[in-house]
C-alpha cells in the first residue's frame, strides 16, 4: 500500500469541512439564548488545551498516527482494545452523520421519499471516496471548500435585509453560567471531534507542529460557527431560534431579494449535504483504518465497503423520530468525554512516564 | 419491501467489484470479514424490511450515562 | 525473430531471383525484377526488386540502372558489392546487408534491393516515392489566425515539420517499430533537459510491452498505455498541428509520432488541456481568457443544464420565480409526458441528428440539420408532445457541448447519468453526481501526474495559464509538474 501524502491545505480544509460538517443541521443552537457568539469564543479558548495534548502526543511519536501510538504506548492487548474503543466512536459517528443527514433532508425537502434511499447515495458515494484514498479527499475537499464558503458568505450578505440588531441583546442577561454550559458543548460537538484527525496525521507531507496546525483550522471553523450563528440569531430571533430545528435552513429560506431571489434554501442545504459528506467519508476513512489495524489486514480501501453497508444499518434504526436524534445532543458531551479528552490525556502521560522511566524508546 | 430490493442491488454490486476479486486473490481472512459482514448487513435491512423493530443502541447508551451522570 | 529461416542467399544470382519470387507469390504484379549487366564486362550481372508505386522510378533509372549499366567497372572478383556501394550506385542512402528479413522489410517499404552475381550480400537503396496527401490545415482543428501547417500520413514528413519549428539539438528523437503484423514505425520526440525522465521511462516500458496485432492509429496505443483504461477522460493529448507540439514538446511534455497517421499523441495530458486552445496564444489575452472561461463555463453547462432544470421544475419549484415558474408550467399544459421523459427523449433525438449530419455528405447535412432542428422541434411543440421550455433546454446543452470536440464524449456521457440521477433525487441528485464526477477526476493519473494538477493550487504561476491566459511577460515558468526546468522566459521582460 503506497503511503499518500496529503499537504498541509489539504489537510486544514479537511478538518474545517468536517467541523463546520453537520454543526448547522445539529448543532446545538436551539439550546443556546442570544449569546452563543461568546459561548463560541469560550469553546475555542477551552479547546486550546486540547489540541497541545494531541500536538505533545504526535510531536513524542513524528510520523505516526494515534493508532499506532497508542499500540506504543499501551502495549499490545490494551492498545487493541482502545483502537476497537476508538474504532466503534468513529462508526458510530459516521452513522450519526448519515442520519442527521437524511432526517435532514426528508424533514426539509423530500417528506415522502424513505430515508434509506438518500442514506444509499450516501454510502456509495463514501465508498468511492474512501476507495480512492486518502489523497483523493484531500484534494476534493480543498476544492469544494472554498466554493461551500462562498455560498455561506453569499447567503449571509443576502439576508443582510433581515438582520435585526436588537435581537442580540441585551449581553449576558442570563448571567455566565448558561454561557459556560452552552460552550462546553460546543467544545463536545463539533469542535472536540478534530480527534478523528490525529488518527490521519501521518498522511502529512510536512513536519510542521500539530498544534499549529490543529490551532489553525478550529479559529478558521469557529469563525464561521461564529458568522453563521450570528446571523441565525439576528434573522430569526431569540423565541424563534430555541423552536426551529434547523435555524440556519430557515434564516436562508427568509431571503427575498426583490421577489426574484427567494426560497434559495435548497442551495444551503446542498452545502449541509457536501460538508456532511465530507464528514462521513472522514468517519469512513478513519473506521476502515481502525479495523485494517485490528484485524491486520494489508489494506484498509479493500475492507471499508461492508463497514459503509453497516454504518447505513445503524443509521436506519438508531432513531425513530426527529426528535430523538436532538435529544442525543444533551448527552453527548458525556458520551464524546473519554474518547476526545481522557484516553488521549492517559496516553501522553502514559508515555511521559514510560519515556521518563526508559521503557519506551522513541525516535526523535 | 422497497428497501430491500434496492439494497440487494447495491449489495450485489459490491459483491461483484469487490468480493470476486478477493477470492481470485485468494485472501482468506479478508474475504471472511468482508462475507460475515456483508451478511450481518444483510439480515439487517430484511428484519428492517419485514418490519421488525430492532432496538437502538442509542436508547442503551442514553439510559447507561444518565445513569451514571445521575442527570 | 527471423521468419524467413528456410531461405538463404546464395552466390547464384537466379537462384536468389527465385528465392524472391517464392517468397511473393509468383502472380504479385507490383514486385518488379530487372536485371541487367554491365556494357564494358558481361559477367557483372545484377538484378534489382522493387514494388511498383512506392518508389520513384527516376531514381532507380538515373541512379541505378545507369551507372551500374555504363561505367567500365574493372573486373573484380570479390567485393563487386562494395565496389557498387561505394563507387558506382549514386544514392544518398544506401546500406548492405546479408539478412534476408531486413531485405524483405526493405522492398516493402519502399526501398530497392540489388542482388550481384557471385555475392552472398544485397544492397538496399533508399528509393521511396510515393503519392501523399499535401501539407494542409486540419478540418477539425482551424484557427482564425496562426499558422495553418498540418501533419499528413508520412512520418519523415511529420518529424521534420517538428524539427523546423524547434532548431535545437536539445531535440531528439527516438523510433521504434509497434504493431505485430503492421510494423508500423513511431517516433518519440522530447526536448532533453526540459521533458521528465521519469516520465520518459515509464512511456518506454509501456511502449514495449505493448503486443498487438497492428496499430493504424495513435488512438490504438492510447488504450493500450493509458493509466485508467476504464475512465471515460482521456489521458493522452492528441493534435493534428505541429504548432501545437511544438508549443507542448516546450512545456516538458513528450510527443508520439506514428506513421501511417497524421495524428499526434502528447503526454502526460492534464484536465484543464481540453480547454487550451493554439488559438488563445496567437490572440489577444484579454480576449483569449474570455474565451477560455466560455469554453469551461460551457462544458459545465452541457453536462448540467438537462439535469438542474428538471431538479428545479420537478423537484424544487420554490427557486424558480413566480413568473417564470408560471410561464413554464402554462407551456407545459397538455404534454402527455414526465419532463423526465421528455428531456431523454429529446435529447436522444439532438444526439442523432448531430451523428446523421456528420455521416452524411455537406450538402445534404446542412440541409438535414436545418430540417430536422426547425421541422421536428417545432412541429412536436406544436402538436403537444414535448413543450417549448425543452427544447431550449436540450438545444442550449447540445450546442454548449460542440464547443469542444475532444470532449464531446464525456459530455454526451455525462449529460444522461446526471438526468438519470437528477430524476431519483433532484438537486441533490445531481451533487451526487457532480461530487463522483471530481472524486474520479481527482483520482486519475495522466503517467504519474495527477489529471487535476494545475486547479487546486494556489500558486499565481500555477495557475496563470488554466481559467485564464496571462500576458507571455508574466509566465516565466514552466509547469511545475511536468518539468523540472522551470525558468521559461527571463525576468523583466515587460519593460
Amino acid at each position: 500500500m503506497n503511503k499518500e501524502i496529503i499537504s498541509t491545505r489539504q489537510y486544514i480544509s479537511m478538518i474545517v469541512m468536517f467541523i463546520v460538517g453537520t454543526t448547522f443541521v445539529v448543532g446545538g443552537q436551539h439550546k443556546i439564548k442570544q449569546d452563543a457568539w461568546i459561548a463560541i469564543l469560550v469553546a475555542l479558548i477551552m479547546s486550546l488545551p486540547l489540541i497541545f495534548i494531541y500536538g505533545r502526543l504526535l510531536r513524542l511519536f513524528p510520523n505516526k498516527n494515534l493508532f499506532d501510538i497508542f499500540e506504543k504506548v499501551f502495549g499490545k492487548v490494551v492498545g487493541k482494545i482502545t483502537i476497537l474503543i476508538y474504532t466503534f466512536y468513529f462508526f458510530h459517528l459516521g452513522s450519526l452523520v448519515i442520519r442527521n443527514i437524511t432526517e435532514f433532508v426528508q424533514v426539509v425537502s423530500f417528506p415522502e421519499t424513505p430515508q434509506f434511499f438518500v442514506a444509499l447515495f450516501l454510502g456509495i458515494l463514501s465508498i468511492y471516496m474512501v476507495k480512492s484514498g486518502t489523497e483523493v479527499l484531500g484534494r476534493w475537499t480543498e476544492f469544494f471548500l472554498p466554493f461551500i464558503l462562498f455560498v455561506l458568505m453569499v447567503t449571509i450578505l443576502l439576508s443582510g435585509t433581515k438582520f435585526n440588531f436588537s435581537n442580540l441583546q441585551p449581553i449576558l442577561y442570563n448571567g455566565w453560567k448558561p454561557v459556560i454550559s452552552n460552550a462546553f458543548s460546543i467544545f463536545f460537538f463539533p469542535l472536540g471531534e478534530i480527534v478523528i484527525f490525529t488518527f490521519l496525521f501521518d498522511s502529512l507531507k510536512s513536519k510542521n507542529s500539530a498544534f499549529k496546525i490543529y490551532l489553525l483550522s478550529l479559529v478558521i471553523s469557529s469563525a464561521i460557527i461564529l458568522i453563521v450563528y450570528i446571523r441565525n440569531i439576528l434573522v430569526l430571533g431569540i423565541p424563534n431560534l430555541s423552536q426551529i430545528y434547523f435555524p440556519a435552513y430557515y434564516s436562508v429560506s427568509l431571503i427575498n431579494i426583490g421577489e426574484f431571489i427567494q426560497r434559495i434554501e435548497i442551495i444551503i442545504s446542498i452545502v449541509f449535504m457536501l460538508s456532511g459528506f465530507a464528514k462521513i467519508s472522514v468517519c469512513l476513512l478513519t473506521t476502515s483504518i481502525g479495523v485494517s489495524k485490528l484485524f491486520k489486514l494489508p489494506d484498509y480501501k479493500q475492507i471499508c465497503a461492508p463497514i459503509s453497508f453497516l454504518m447505513i444499518n445503524l443509521s436506519i434504526i438508531i432513531y425513530s423520530s426527529t426528535m430523538e436524534m436532538f435529544e442525543w445532543l444533551e448527552i453527548y458531551e458525556y458520551y464524546a468525554l473519554p474518547f476526545q479528552i481522557v484516553l488521549p490525556l492517559i496516553a501522553l502521560i502514559t508515555a511521559r512516564i514510560r519515556i521518563w522511566s526508559g521503557n519506551l524508546k522513541v525516535e526523535s | 419491501m422497497a428497501i430491500i430490493i434496492f439494497y440487494s442491488l447495491f449489495y450485489l454490486t459490491f459483491i461483484f467489484i469487490d468480493l470476486i476479486p478477493i477470492y481470485k486473490n485468494k485472501q482468506r481472512k479478508l474475504f471472511w470479514i468482508y462475507l460475515i459482514m456483508t451478511l450481518f448487513s444483510y439480515t439487517i435491512i430484511i428484519l428492517i424490511g419485514v418490519g421488525v423493530r430492532i432496538p437502538s443502541p442509542a436508547l442503551i447508551i442514553k439510559d447507561v450515562i444518565t445513569s451514571i451522570f445521575q442527570l | 525473430m527471423s521468419k524467413f529461416k528456410e531461405y538463404s542467399l546464395s552466390k547464384s544470382l537466379d537462384s536468389n531471383i527465385e528465392m524472391i519470387k517464392k517468397i511473393f507469390n509468383n502472380n504479385d504484379d507490383t514486385l518488379i525484377i530487372r536485371s541487367f549487366q554491365n556494357q564494358h564486362n558481361n559477367s557483372l550481372k545484377c538484378c534489382i526488386f522493387f514494388i511498383e508505386g512506392m518508389v520513384n522510378n527516376e531514381i532507380i533509372n538515373e541512379n541505378i540502372i545507369l551507372p551500374i549499366v555504363e561505367t567500365s567497372i574493372p573486373s573484380i572478383k570479390s567485393n563487386f558489392i562494395e565496389y557498387l556501394q561505394y563507387q558506382v550506385i549514386v544514392s544518398n542512402n544506401l546500406q548492405k546487408t546479408d539478412s534476408i528479413d531486413q531485405l524483405i522489410e526493405a522492398v516493402i517499404s519502399g526501398n530497392t534491393i540489388l542482388f550481384a552475381e557471385n555475392s552472398l550480400e544485397a544492397i538496399i537503396i533508399d528509393t521511396k516515392g510515393w503519392q501523399s496527401r499535401a501539407i494542409e490545415e486540419p478540418i477539425v482543428e482551424r484557427v482564425l489566425r496562426g499558422p495553418r501547417e498540418g501533419f499528413t500520413e508520412c512520418i519523415m514528413v511529420n518529424l521534420a515539420l517538428i524539427r523546423r519549428k524547434l532548431r535545437t539539438s536539445d531535440l531528439k528523437f527516438e523510433f521504434t517499430t509497434l504493431g505485430e503484423r503492421t510494423n508500423t514505425k513511431a517516433c518519440i520526440c522530447y526536448i532533453e533537459g526540459l521533458a521528465n525522465e521519469k516520465i520518459l521511462k515509464e512511456l518506454h516500458k509501456r511502449l514495449e510491452s505493448i503486443s498487438i496485432d497492428g496499430v493504424l492509429d495513435v488512438n490504438y496505443i492510447n488504450e493500450l498505455v493509458s493509466d485508467s483504461p476504464l475512465s471515460p477522460f482521456e489521458t493522452t493529448g492528441s493534435t493534428e498541428r505541429p504548432d501545437i507540439i511544438a508549443a507542448k514538446l516546450l512545456e516538458g511534455r513528450i510527443a508520439l509520432v506514428l506513421d501511417g497517421t497524421p495524428v499526434v499523441m502528447t503526454v502526460p495530458y492534464l484536465f484543464i488541456e481540453y480547454f487550451q486552445s493554439n488559438e488563445d496564444y496567437y490572440l489577444n489575452y484579454y480576449f483569449a481568457s474570455i474565451g477560455r472561461v466560455l469554453r469551461i463555463f460551457g462544458f459545465i453547462a452541457s453536462i448540467s443544464i438537462p439535469a438542474v432544470y428538471l431538479s428545479l421544475v420537478a423537484f424544487h419549484q420554490e427557486m424558480i420565480p413566480t413568473p417564470l415558474i408560471m410561464s413554464i408550467y402554462a407551456a407545459r399544459q397538455g404534454v402527455p409526458f414526465p419532463t423526465a421523459i421528455e428531456l431523454i427523449v429529446l435529447l436522444i433525438t439532438f444526439e442523432i441528428l448531430r451523428e446523421a449530419g456528420t455521416r452524411m455528405p455537406s450538402y445534404i447535412g446542412q440541409a438535414l440539420s436545418i430540417v430536422g432542428a426547425l421541422v421536428l422541434g417545432s412541429s412536436a411543440v406544436e402538436a403537444r408532445l414535448v413543450s417549448a421550455p425543452i427544447v431550449i433546454v436540450v438545444g442550449l446543452s447540445g450546442i454548449t457541448g460542440l464547443m469542444i470536440p475532444k470532449i464531446k464524449s464525456v459530455s454526451v456521457t455525462m449529460r444522461f447519468i446526471f438526468l438519470f440521477l437528477s430524476s431519483l433525487l433532484g438537486l441533490y441528485g445531481y451533487i451526487f453526481g457532480m461530487s463522483a464526477l471530481l472524486i474520479h477526476l481527482f483520482s486519475i493519473r495522466s503517467f504519474g501526474v495527477p489529471y487535476m494538477s494545475n486547479l487546486t493550487s494556489l500558486h499565481l504561476q500555477e495557475l496563470k495559464d488554466t481559467t485564464i491566459r496571462s500576458p507571455w511577460w508574466y509566465m516565466k515558468d514552466r509547469p511545475g509538474s511536468l518539468s523540472k526546468n522551470l525558468r521559461r522566459t527571463s525576468r523583466g521582460q515587460r519593460q
